[in-house]
């Protein structure tokens, strides 16, 4: 690649859409939709180079930003940061046959297609047999393009945009167009554009074609760049990707499928519900993290992983109306500080910081890897056998900082956290290998029978801590460890004690009136069902929204537990929308489980529904003003009058 | 990017260049409108024509009264005509951008094209009208085209600069807020009956206190002064040439200036 020159440089470019949502994604809409804007970062952060005569791919899963980063390429979409410099030029025919109008002739629209492409008149018409005799048509020319096939209109569009011979040609998925003779032609013709030292940068699916075209391609994920590299390497990375996610996947519809069949009685598990799992650290280590904790849920469902900071808003409509019962954070303190989550909503929630040891050694093994030939990847593999350099002359030798700051300012986070008391458990824990096991068997998760794709590394960081290690960072740490009863295990092969328990969990931080006694609360608080519906009936009937939402939470948590009583509260909630969204279904759903906990005023209450509605219609009366129409359909932005 | 919106000359230049794209754009709409209809064409003609029929029904037939008659009919005509032009430009204006999603988030030309695409098919509608008011109007009311009717050019020009300005403003206001379209009808009925196009200007004086002065101020008045000065061959005062002059350039300008300001930032709003 040497000596090549540019034809598109993105450098840092960052997109950010706002567009309008509906405050409740995926419940039927009961009422008008209220409509908000949410930031959706498409791409952030994005650099790199695409050469002349070079054909470059462009992969990710769908939502990656693909297109968006086409777009931006393509200059019809201003990033809001960063710069994208072009030189020569472009045909950005992102979406074949984009100026085309389905009403006017093949003919007619060469000729529009090609003027909106930048072309003159005169030009296109010199190319005119050109493009007609490489799209195949024939007579069909002259036929408007609505008659035409999807696989015609591809190969008209497609032959409009490769024969206006541009420098640039940027294609969004269109490499299925045509049948096989004219896919072998179409390649050739790209094929041939880049021996003219033309560039082509293409978005596809088909990863297939993709590294045989392709010289480089570029990986894309959730708006940032996974990998850029030559092509076959980045499609087999990407490959392999998807196949762990496939098979996680598959392993928590597995999960639900056996939940289903066999579903044991909700009385009997007191600790049962979803959970969600934040996996808030922006760290090879998070995800792996997250995705291994996927799909273990046992019952319930997992959500993971939220990557900080982009998915925050993601995170703020699962909470407000998932039923998730227990909370696990797998956070650096500064990252869940952030995430500012709401424990009270919870049953249980567990922080789990990781080990600033952990950080250590991913830290030397990240430069280890920039720097393949250096003393510093000798002595890191030397002392990953358990011998050579100690660690902290492995951080002299890579420029860390022996002293550690940043880990204490994250120590000195956590500790402020476990003062709040927010959380029932703060732990530290090597997110790096140890035990997501047993980690799961917290939250009384099973975790029997599955297999995750990813398995630890075999022997843990703590061996390779030397004496010397220990003894420069166990006094730095000193002060944080001892305070969170840390202080045993800072030794060399020793298991540590990882689970910190901090006394006196404030639960559920809600502000109570003096109806409660304290007794009340102390005992809900402690697991009694019978205090949580007490607690349950009293603060929904307050009609305080606080109040109610409180309510409706310790609702909750009793009807988990198989209280009967609570689920007729919690279906009442639900129907009459008493501290939170309505929901007519989980009303339902609820009033159908207390009447099988067999609560009196449940089955009267399912049985007067089940007769309301089995019920025939009424006698229509002779006349009646005219109903307007219920709609529920969020207003369509497209749906606008047309032009006439 | 920056360059497209910082120099004028640039964008210019860039905007001759794509000149028959807006051409195209606009006799590929007029083909395409009318493509799957028996009479085709015949529609540009066809629709002024059944206009001033059901005008004439209605002033003609039903209420033929004092104000009745061919007379009357010709006023109207020449006063609703170049209203629809104006109609026409604000909601095919308003949909522009919009309408062309997939044209504006993949291709790169300046976006101004659209609204000016809308103008040219409307002219040319406008056009076809403007044969059948002489027609009708000739023969039932005597006006023949004649010397006067060369004021039809100047007013045709400013008339057109005027919509192309209301037509862009709405084109980017409609971007990023889709709600315009809804209102549009309503507010292009409202100016209808706030314009002397189916009243006369004298019956000005009929109006409440409160409502002459937004009467006389509106721009339209002014345009339809000149119309009637040319097809009619009515009185035209000077001041209305003023305010037909400063109100076209004046909103041409503003308008296009304004849609080219807020041009970069459309795509990510489709």
């Amino acid at each position: 690649m040497t000596g090549r020159r540019p034809a598109v440089r993105v450098e840092d470019v960052g997109v950010r859409f706002r567009p309008y949502v509906s405050r409740k994604p995926g419940l039927p809409r009961r009422k008008l939709p209220h409509r908000s804007r949410v930031e959706v970062v498409a791409l952030d952060g994005v650099s790199f180079e695409v050469m002349k005569g070079e054909a470059f791919g462009v992969i990710g899963p769908n939502g990656a930003g693909k297109s968006t980063l086409l777009k931006v390429m393509a200059g019809t979409l201003e990033p809001d940061s960063g710069k994208v410099t072009r030189y020569g030029r472009l045909s950005p025919l992102l979406t074949l046959g984009a100026g085309f109008n389905a009403a006017l002739s093949g003919r007619q629209n060469i000729l529009l297609g090609g003027l909106a492409n930048g072309l003159s008149k005169k030009e296109i018409e010199a190319k005119f047999t050109q493009i007609i005799e490489f799209s195949d048509l024939g007579d069909a020319i002259d036929r408007p393009m609505g008659t035409y096939s999807s696989g015609m209109f591809a190969r008209l569009a497609f032959s409009v945009a490769v024969n206006l011979q541009p420098e640039i040609l940027l294609l969004d998925e269109v490499m299925a167009v045509g049948d096989a003779v004219f896919r072998r032609k179409s390649m050739s013709a790209m094929r041939s554009l880049v021996e003219r030292s033309g560039t082509i940068i293409v978005v596809s699916h088909q990863l297939k074609t993709i590294s045989d075209l392709c010289q480089r391609a570029l990986w894309i994920d959730s708006g940032t760049v996974k990998m850029v590299g030559a092509a076959s390497t980045v499609v087999q990375a990407y490959r392999e990707d998807q196949a762990a996610r496939e098979d996680s996947k598959r392993l928590e519809a597995d999960k639900r499928e056996r939940a289903k069949r066999g579903r044991p009685r909700r009385d009997q598990q007191s600790d049962r519900g979803n959970v969600l799992i934040v996996a808030a650290e922006p760290t090879a280590a998070g995800a792996v993290y997250g995705t291994a904790m996927a799909g273990l849920s046992g019952e319930g469902s997992a959500y993971y992983p939220l990557l900080l900071p982009k998915r925050r808003n993601q995170l703020d409509s699962l909470l407000s109306y998932a039923p998730y019962e227990r909370l696990l954070v797998a956070a650096e303190s500064g990252n869940y500080t952030s995430l500012g989550i709401d424990t009270t909503k919870f049953h249980k929630s567990i922080l789990v910081h990781r080990d600033p040891r952990d950080v250590l050694v991913e830290q030397l093994m990240r430069e280890a890897e920039r720097l393949p030939d250096s003393a510093l990847s000798a002595g890191l593999t030397e002392r990953l056998s358990g011998a050579g350099p100690s660690m902290v002359e492995l951080m002299e030798l890579a420029g860390l900082d022996p002293d550690i700051t940043d880990f204490l300012a994250a120590m000195d986070q956590m500790t402020s956290l476990a003062d709040t008391g927010r959380f029932e458990e703060i732990r530290i824990e090597d997110l790096f290998g140890t035990d997501l096991f047993a980690l799961a068997g917290l939250l009384d998760v099973d975790l029997s029978g599955t297999a995750p794709a990813w398995s630890p590394p075999s022997g843990t960081w703590r061996h390779w801590f030397t004496a010397g290690d220990v003894d420069h960072f166990a006094p730095k740490l000193g002060g944080h460890i001892s305070r969170l009863g840390y202080d045993e295990d800072w030794a060399v092969g020793s298991e540590p004690a990882l689970v910190v328990p901090l006394n006196a969990p404030d639960l559920p931080g809600g502000d109570y009136t003096a109806d409660h006694t304290a007794d009340t609360l102390e005992h809900a608080r402690h697991g009694s069902a019978a205090a949580m519906t007490e607690l349950a009936h009293s603060l929904v009937a307050s009609g305080g929204d606080v109040d109610m939402a409180e309510g409706r939470a310790w609702a909750y948590r009793a009807a988990i537990q198989g209280t009967g009583e609570a689920m007729f509260v919690l279906s009442n909630c639900f129907m009459t929308g008493a501290g939170g969204p309505p929901d007519r279904d989980r009303a339902l759903f609820w009033l159908k489980e207390a009447a099988r906990a067999e609560h009196g005023p449940a089955i009267e209450a399912l049985k007067a529904h089940n007769a309301a509605t089995k019920r025939p219609a009424p006698p229509t009366p002779a006349w009646r003003p005219p109903v307007p129409m219920e709609d529920e359909d969020e207003f369509d932005d497209d749906d606008l009058p047309n032009r006439s | 990017m920056a360059s497209i919106t910082s120099s004028a000359v640039g964008y210019l230049r860039r905007l001759w260049e794509h000149r028959d794209l807006a051409l195209y754009l606009a006799l590929g709409r007029i083909r395409a409108s009318n493509a799957a209809t028996a009479l085709g064409l015949a529609w540009w003609i066809l629709n002024p024509m059944l206009l001033a029929g059901v005008y004439f029904l209605v002033f003609g037939v039903i209420f033929p009264g004092a104000r009745g008659g061919p007379e009357y009919l010709a006023y109207l005509l020449s006063g609703i005509f170049p209203f629809y032009f104006t109609t026409r430009c604000l909601i095919g204006g308003a949909a522009s951008v919009t309408s062309n999603s997939r044209l504006v988030s993949n291709l790169r030309f300046p976006r101004i094209i659209l609204p000016i695409s809308i103008l040219i098919e409307a002219s040319i509608g406008f056009a076809a009208s403007m044969l059948v008011y002489f027609a009708v109007a000739g023969p039932l009311a005597g006006y023949w085209p004649g010397v006067h009717t060369i004021l039809l050019i100047p007013a045709f020009l400013l008339h057109a600069a005027f919509n192309l300005g209301i037509g862009a403003l709405l084109a980017r206001v409609a971007v990023f807020y889709r709600d315009t379209g809804n209102l549009l009808p309503y507010i292009t009925r409202i100016w209808l009956y706030v314009s002397p196009v189916i009243w006369t200007p004298d019956r000005i004086e009929n109006a409440p206190d409160w409502l002459s002065p937004a009467l006389a101020a509106n721009p339209m008045a002014a345009i339809l002064e000149l119309y009637r000065a040319a097809l009619m061959g009515s009185e035209l005062r000077q001041v209305s040439v003023v305010v037909a002059t400063a109100t076209a350039v004046g909103v041409g300008a503003a308008g296009v200036a304004i849609f080219i300001k807020g041009e970069s930032r459309m795509t990510r709003y489709l």
